[in-house]
């Protein structure tokens, strides 16, 4: 198990780097560069060129890339914030708990709702539950979180004044974002559950399961929901990434200062290191997410399980 | 030669059975048509141009002579969110065709050769498929500047690596299929292997999969539009009129009402007609 | 035997299933009678309605779409279709259970084996969580699986190891009636032989009586001591092992053993029966078996056999026997 572990963080180094390039390149393309977003629009040509000098603007790109990794790698730094000047990795972190828990909440919120619906589709087949269930949740994805969110803000905000529309002084702030953010993406976790739950109800051992006696109940829950878990898991693991994507905008509606709206501020900004740092960051966490998705699957799974060690014993056994 | 066609027609016929027998996919299909249609004939329809302003009209609630109200430069919301259709539903489709067409042809010869081409390619598609679609987007937009032709370029290559990925997929496993060893042994060259025999197997995947993206690539652009990077003022993109509306969303709801709802509408029968699509040339993925 | 007690008596029993296409008459007016501790087997090809009777015994039909039409299934003095569901629950996995046929999919793939067997008297008994488990532990040496093995899970084991812990799952509780659906057919023939061993072993040794659903008279020549022929939803012969293997009367019985290879008699020609059972969405109205029958005559074709007693418990639904005692 470890060793599959360090096998997929290992994968995950090249495709990081890859990323750190890729957003190094674009941010180069991008109008203006550093020094003039230092020094403003109005600044002499002169001294543009003498900061220039200065921060190594004007060496090659790719010694520019270099010392922009030997920093990020040996000090951990990703550089200065041009607005404020204070380390970016700081500011960062000082924002992604924000980030991380609007995103881990939003997952809840939308397993907890995509679950329940897709259950009661499932075991209430074809009767007007599941048909209502199936439309709603087909609105949901069809409306963009900044509609649903200025919808919910009109509603409970506006008209009835029970819940603040912005910011994040307390639980209350994060109900409206949350609520926001599953019902977009609860539609399709509610698909797949639906459909695992219909596939597993025709298996044989859930009959094997009545035939001893065992009542509704558990059969729901100990047999049939516990077997469909795993494409279950698949599509929370799909939606993780995409919340943790689509909080960046949710934070933007509701004023959550997380990393995403830290960097949409900055882009607006020409922030550059903030926003590149913002990038490796949400990045990195993607990556995280979908590695732990993997391994949640073999703890629910057997046989996925004893599928990994075997693998790793096998290589082993090759290596030796 | 003749029989076979006779046999697509039937399929065809088959098909289309199969994508009409919900009622909600036939309501899906209609919206979308009218919807196409309004847009289409936004410069006959539109009773006012998208950018006529007349401030002493701002904030006129709807009535008769503007359907969907005014907005705080007193311009004709009806208006603006028929020509905002114009942009929406012209950069989704062509957005997405384009993505579609190099996506499918990159993965198709990626798949079918192999070799360091498909190796590079794919660690290329690894790193951008590395971050959530709307991230990359978002970093895109912001290095190539606000504007329609930048977004629409985010929102192409957003989409490129998932077309490459699912074209690759099913080519490697329709090349490891008997009649693509028939195929060859006969000395089809590699254009009439691809032609004749790839792609319309892959096709059914590819409709699915087109139509979806037309409504992702609807919204991310809206998105990029609300956040301030994509279609900038005065054009009336829905993302970016829901985004100037929302200062104003406690008084004047209305505002942001009309192009949100045209954004739900469209975004809805494209998905819905997705989902009928998909069921249609797949029963067994019925339920 | 004729002295023991019965226990369990299926009277007039009929079950349609209702679909949009079309109603099948998968089961139409079956009597059955069980005595405590006998093996009786019901025999018949596949669609021939064998499973649904197991399944209304258990009040485990799917409805919809099966539909019982008439018909009552007395146990314990009560019939057994009227019960409250609670009251089937109570019944089912405790006085009453079955295996099924395919033990590759009747295993819960993600539970452990020892769990799955100690589910069973956790649900009829009360004991506690460890008792239930050491039960689970015993009944696994029972039937020849190391208890160590409690905590392994369904993949882990073999074909026939799965069976032994689907009918270790059945035996639990030690139930009076054990309803055993086509047990060793997905099983190698090796295998088959060592299963059915066991089942008559534990039988022994429990007093279970068993209804033994199969279409092989291999394994009915083995274990049963009466026997119920059954087509298209039919009785058509019902008897004791003897009555049925060395008198065999009905037209459609006698196919079955014409179709099965002899030990005895290697150069005896296989004669398989012609024709396809009748679809039990369209039965024909006479005889279930005219289409098929080599001594069919124009009253077959027009009303339908009674099941007629031959002898003291020989029945047989044929205008034509073959023969008598």
């Amino acid at each position: 198990m470890a060793r599959y572990i360090g096998k997929r963080v290992l994968t995950m180094i090249p495709v990081l780097i890859g990323v750190s390039l890729l957003i190094f390149l674009l941010l180069e393309l991008a109008p203006g560069d550093a020094a003039q977003s230092i020094l403003g629009d109005y600044a002499s040509e002169e001294s543009l060129n003498e900061l220039r000098e200065e921060m190594g603007l004007n060496d090659p790109l790719i010694v520019q890339y270099g010392r922009f990794m030997k920093d990020l790698l040996l000090k951990g730094d990703l550089g200065n914030s041009y607005q404020t000047g204070r380390p970016v990795l700081e500011t960062i972190l000082e924002r992604y708990p924000m980030t991380i828990l609007v995103a881990i909440l939003a997952v809840i919120a939308t397993a907890l709702l995509g679950v329940t619906t897709g259950l009661l589709s499932a075991v209430k087949q074809y009767s007007w539950i599941d048909n209502i269930c199936t439309v709603i949740g087909m609105i949901g994805v069809s409306s963009p979180s900044f509609f649903t969110g200025l919808i919910l803000i009109f509603i409970f905000s506006g008209k009835l004044g029970w819940l603040p529309a912005s910011g994040s002084y307390g639980p209350q702030y994060f109900i409206l974002p949350i609520i926001t953010m599953a019902f977009g993406s609860c539609a399709s976790q509610m698909r797949m559950t639906r459909s695992a739950m219909l596939e597993v109800m025709r298996q044989d051992y859930i009959r094997t399961a009545k035939a001893k006696g065992q009542g509704d109940k558990k059969i729901v829950f100990h047999h049939e929901l516990r077997n469909a878990l795993v494409p279950i898991i698949t599509v929370i693991g799909q939606q993780a990434g995409v919340l943790l994507g689509g909080a960046m905008i949710v934070e933007q509606i509701f004023s959550i200062p997380g990393v995403g709206k830290l960097m949409i501020d900055s882009i607006g900004t020409r922030d550059y290191p903030m926003v590149r740092g913002g990038v490796l960051f949400i990045a990195l966490s993607f990556s995280v997410v979908n590695l732990l998705v993997d391994l949640a699957y073999s703890t629910v799974d057997p046989r996925i399980r004893s599928q990994l060690v075997h693998q790793s014993k096998k290589k082993k056994g090759a290596s030796a | 030669m003749n029989q076979k066609r006779n046999k697509t027609l039937l399929r065809i016929r088959e098909f289309f059975r199969l994508l009409f027998r919900k009622k909600i996919t036939v309501l899906a299909l209609a919206i979308f048509l009218v919807l196409v249609v309004m847009v289409l004939l936004a410069p006959v329809i539109a009773p006012y141009g998208y950018d006529d302003q007349d401030i002493s009209r701002a904030f006129t609630s709807p009535c008769r002579e503007f359907l969907f109200g005014t907005d705080k430069l007193g311009r004709d919301i009806f208006s603006r969110v028929l020509y905002g259709g114009r942009i929406s539903l012209s950069i989704g489709i062509i957005a997405t065709l384009i993505a579609s067409a190099v996506g499918i042809l990159l993965g198709a010869v990626s798949g079918y050769y192999g070799g360091w081409f498909d190796n590079v390619l794919m660690r290329l598609f690894d790193v951008l498929m590395s971050m959530p679609p709307i991230l990359l987007a978002i970093a895109i937009s912001a290095s190539l500047g606000n504007g329609i032709m930048n977004a629409a370029l985010a929102v192409i290559v957003t989409a490129i690596p998932m077309k490459a990925r699912l074209a690759r997929g099913q080519v490697l496993t329709i090349r490891s299929q008997e009649y693509m060893e028939a195929a060859i042994a006969t000395n089809a060259s590699t254009a009439q292997i691809i032609f004749r025999h790839v792609l319309p197997n892959i096709l059914p995947v590819i409709i699915v999969q087109i139509t979806l993206t037309v409504a992702g690539s609807i919204t991310t652009v809206a998105s990029l539009s609300y956040l301030g990077l994509g279609v900038q003022a005065p054009f009336p993109e829905w993302g970016a009129m829901l985004s100037a509306g929302r200062s104003y969303l406690k008084d004047y709801p209305y505002v942001i009402l009309a192009p949100g709802i045209a954004l739900l509408l469209t975004l809805f029968s494209l998905n819905v007609l997705g989902d009928g699509i998909r069921d249609a040339l797949d029963p067994r993925l019925k339920d | 035997m004729s002295e023991k007690e019965t226990l369990i008596e299926v009277k007039d029993l009929t079950v349609h299933y209702v679909l949009h296409s079309g109603t099948s008459e998968a089961v139409n007016h079956i009597s059955l009678a069980m005595k405590k501790g006998e093996t009786l087997g019901l025999v018949g090809e596949t669609g021939a309605g064998k499973t649904t009777v197991a399944l209304s015994i258990m009040g485990l039909l799917p409805v919809p779409p099966a539909q019982v039409k008439s018909g009552e299934i007395i146990f314990e003095g009560q019939d057994i279709l009227k019960l409250s569901e609670k009251e089937k629950k109570k019944i089912r996995g405790n006085k009453i259970s079955m295996i099924f046929q395919d033990p590759m999919t009747a295993l819960n793939p993600i539970d452990r084996v020892g769990d799955q067997i100690a589910e069973g008297i956790m649900l009829h008994q009360s004991v506690s969580r460890k008792e239930a488990m050491q039960k689970a532990c015993d009944i696994m040496e029972m039937v020849g699986i190391p208890a160590v093995r409690y905590s392994e899970y369904p993949h882990q084991f073999s074909g026939g190891m799965k069976q032994r812990i689907v009918i270790a799952m059945a035996l639990v509780c030690n139930p009076e009636l054990l309803i055993a659906d086509e047990p060793t057919t997905a099983l190698d023939v090796t295998i088959q032989a060592q299963v059915l061993d066991m089942i008559n072993q534990l039988k022994k040794k429990l007093g279970t009586s068993i209804l033994l659903i199969t279409h092989d008279f291999g394994v009915v020549a083995e274990m049963c001591e009466r026997v119920a022929v059954i087509y298209a939803g039919e009785i058509v012969e019902a008897g004791t092992l003897e009555q049925i293997f060395e008198f065999t009367s009905h037209p459609y019985t006698q196919g079955l053993f014409q179709s099965l290879p002899s030990l005895e008699d290697s150069k005896a020609k296989l004669i398989p029966i012609p024709g396809m059972m009748p679809d039990p969405a369209d039965l024909p109205e006479g005889c279930k078996f005219a289409d098929r029958c080599p001594v069919c005559e124009e009253r077959c074709r027009k009303t339908l056999p009674p099941l007629a007693e031959m002898e003291p418990e020989h029945l047989v639904r044929c205008f034509r026997p073959l023969k008598a005692k």
